[in-house]
């Protein structure tokens, strides 16, 4: 039996492999997945710790996490389509008119 | 518990030293006698025709993102249905109307057009 | 096994259930009987929404009741809030109603979304658990990224909107991992619940008990998501560049709307369930208010863009705001709510003053645009100053009055250092908004723009010049009703 506090370690370090990804690449598909990797951190630390108490609230708040990123991912790869069909990039440096 | 550990590894190496034995094996004794025919791309038998970047109609994208809303939003069906017993007619009910809202947007990107295929 | 289930009240969420369903009504009225090029009709209906949202909020005046096991929760602190929403979505709805045709980006979708995130903001003055501020804070921000890019396919649009997403999302991640922190710590996520977590805690504390350390961190990533919704310097870097390239409605409807709503959350959360760890929090909350005061209205000083600089004095606005949060007491949360309405009504009005030169393909956002609109516009000229004199914080306007609130609000709470950078950062910023004035009133016309007044355009703007104008001289008018409000959230 894995103690519950190496789930919530390996979820800090996916968290931060996540928000490095986000920090670092430039690429916005790449940027969507290091988000991911932020969520799906979050929602392994919860159902461990909803593990760890016998406590139901957690896992219910997982169901939410995942289906709002669905949405938050469907919003953004509509952005980036018609971003593409405008610009042939999904580079987001090439992507900056607004500067100042 | 830390005793569960070897066999994680033993089990790792071994999944990563097994792919290997063909390849090295096809590599030693397999005869080589190379053509045309044999060194293509191989596409599900046919010859493959163009370039591999093609760019796909953005209807494509549409039904994967539509695709990808619908899909995620069974998760809240799970829990509901399992404890569908215990929970009666108003979990019935509460059910009824968020798959009512689904519908809702469901003929939304219907009339929108989102499902038509050209 | 049989769940229990709990005591709900469905009068408690009548608001949320009026303007969610009007919103999705209206969505499928517009698909099937409003016509290509005749979306006006929409905007009339979504008005007639949030008419009866508000007229949902009557019969729970006075209602200090939570339910859904304590969820959801209505008292005055949020019917007030719901009152100052609605007005801020009624005034985008009608700014955008000859606005889109001008600019040839009216789809009938713009209005259900406004409803939709207006929606979130109720949702989010009503919620007392962290998993229901989660949903209203991401459906707030998913709602307004498309709104951001409406103006597709313009460039700057989209690119606002990408740029938004992605920081959203980068926030979003670090509030749900927050929320996954403090769940850690105290088994709940509810706000009460938290509450007395702390209380046991602090009262059974010895040297053998360490403190809530997992809970801090997550409070603090808590912190850093709201800090990226509400602008808070340094996670404000994304706001000149998203309010520009917003069609100007949007930037108008979220430069008010989400600050007041995310830091509605904000207070429930702090007031409800932190205020034992009041000493961990308030001087973090303290030194990003002070931050942002400083960049907000320093950056507004080198920009010739209008619209940039309403986005950085918007910053520096959220900086003024935070002081009633951070001064953690009754007159805190009355000057709050004062300061929301006072800069909701000002910042719109302002809005609607640029939506008005805003010509089709070009951007009249530059400082040349408004000189010497004092001759050819005298009233708008006039009602812009107004405005711009409302946002410097000089009397007898709103603004003055609401920035004074907030600074004796954070002086009571001795927070003098506090009050110190902002008197001095609204002295830069008179600089930057007498600027405008002196350019329409002093200057003459470098170019011809054509004001498109039309009656509903030029009612809001008198409208919001009038009640600017009205509470700065009788401010009682709404302190009665912020006063018991507070009363409400047991301040």
């Amino acid at each position: 039996m894995v103690p519950t506090d190496y789930y919530v370690l390996l979820s800090a370090a996916l968290f931060t492999i996540g928000v490095l990804g986000v920090l670092l690449r430039r690429n916005a598909i790449v940027l969507f997945m290091s988000v991911e990797l932020m969520l799906n951190a979050a929602n392994l630390a919860l159902v461990a710790f909803a593990y760890r108490h016998a406590n139901i609230d957690g896992q219910v708040l997982v169901f939410f996490v995942i289906s709002v990123a669905a949405a938050e991912v469907a919003v953004g790869l509509a952005l980036l389509v018609t971003i593409f069909r405008t610009r042939s990039t999904t580079d987001v440096d090439e992507v900056s008119t607004l500067r100042g | 518990m830390l005793i569960n550990y070897p066999f994680i590894a033993v089990f790792f190496i071994a999944s990563v030293i097994f792919p290997f034995i063909p390849l090295i094996m096809g590599y030693l004794v397999a005869p080589k006698r190379p053509t045309e025919g044999k060194k293509s791309t191989y596409e599900c038998g046919l010859e493959a025709i163009g370039d591999i970047w093609v760019q796909f109609r953005v209807q494509y994208y549409l039904y994967a993102i539509a695709f990808v809303v619908f899909d995620v939003e069974v998760v809240f069906l799970y829990p509901w249905a399992v404890s569908f017993g215990q929970i009666g007619v108003f979990a019935l009910i509460a059910m009824s109307i968020f798959l009512l809202i689904l519908v809702a947007s469901l003929i939304y990107d219907w009339r929108k057009g989102a499902l038509e295929w050209i | 096994m049989n769940i229990a289930f709990p005591d709900i009240n469905m009068l408690v969420i009548l608001p949320l259930i009026v303007i969610f369903g009007s919103a999705l009504a209206l969505l499928l009225i517009d698909l099937f009987f409003i016509p290509a090029g005749n979306k006006k009709i929409t905007g009339y209906l979504a008005l007639a929404g949030l008419l009866f949202t508000g007229l949902a909020g009557v019969p729970l005046w006075g209602m200090e009741e939570s339910s859904f096991s304590g969820m959801v929760v209505v008292d005055t602190f949020a019917l007030t809030l719901n009152v100052i929403f609605i007005i801020i979505a009624a005034i985008t709805i009608i700014i955008s109603l000859d606005y889109l045709p001008r600019q040839g980006i009216e789809q009938g979708e713009f209005y259900p979304l406004i409803l939709f995130a207006t929606g979130s903001f109720v949702l989010l003055a009503q919620s007392t658990n962290l998993i229901l501020i989660f949903l209203g804070i991401e459906l707030l921000s998913i709602t307004l990224y498309v709104l951001t890019g409406f103006a597709y396919p313009r460039l700057s649009s989209e690119e606002a909107a990408m740029k938004y997403l992605l920081l959203g999302a980068f926030a979003a991640g670090f509030f749900v991992y927050g929320i996954a922190l403090i769940y850690g710590e105290t088994m709940t996520v509810d706000l009460n619940q938290i509450r007395l977590y702390l209380t046991e805690l602090e009262s059974s504390s010895t040297a053998a008990v360490p403190g809530p350390t997992l809970l801090l961190i997550g409070g603090a990533l808590v912190l850093i998501a709201f800090s990226f919704k509400i602008a808070l310097v340094p996670f404000h870097m994304w706001t000149p560049d998203v309010y520009e390239g917003a069609p100007t409605p949007v930037t108008a409807f979220m430069s008010v709307g989400t600050k007041g709503a995310a830091l509605a959350a904000l207070i429930r959360i702090v007031t409800i369930a932190l205020p034992t760890v009041q000493d961990a929090w308030v001087p973090v909350l303290a030194v990003l208010a002070a931050a942002t005061m400083i960049v907000g209205n320093v950056g507004a000083v080198a920009q010739t863009n209008v619209k940039r600089m309403l986005a950085y004095s918007s910053v520096g606005h959220a900086g003024y705001i935070v002081l009633g949060v951070v001064a953690m007491s009754a007159h805190g949360i009355e000057a709050f709510l004062f300061y929301l309405l006072a800069y909701s009504l000002t910042n719109l009005g302002a809005f609607a003053v640029i939506i008005v030169l805003e010509q089709r393909g070009e951007s009249a956002w530059s400082l040349d645009d408004f000189s010497g609109l004092g001759q050819r516009q005298p009233m708008l000229a006039v009602a812009m100053a107004l405005f711009m004199l409302s946002l410097a914080g000089v009397p007898p306007t709103a603004g003055y009055l609401g920035k004074f609130f907030v600074f004796a609000a954070a002086w009571e709470s001795g927070l003098g250092w506090l009050v110190l950078i902002g008197v001095i950062t609204s002295a830069i910023a008179i600089f930057f908004y007498l600027r405008i004035i002196v350019r329409m009133f002093m200057h003459e016309p470098v170019r011809d723009v054509q004001p498109a007044l039309h009656r509903s355009i030029t009612w809001t703007i008198a409208v919001a010049a009038g009640a600017v104008l009205l509470f700065g001289f009788m401010p009682n008018l709404f302190i009665d009703l912020a006063q018991r409000s507070v009363i409400a959230l047991g301040g």
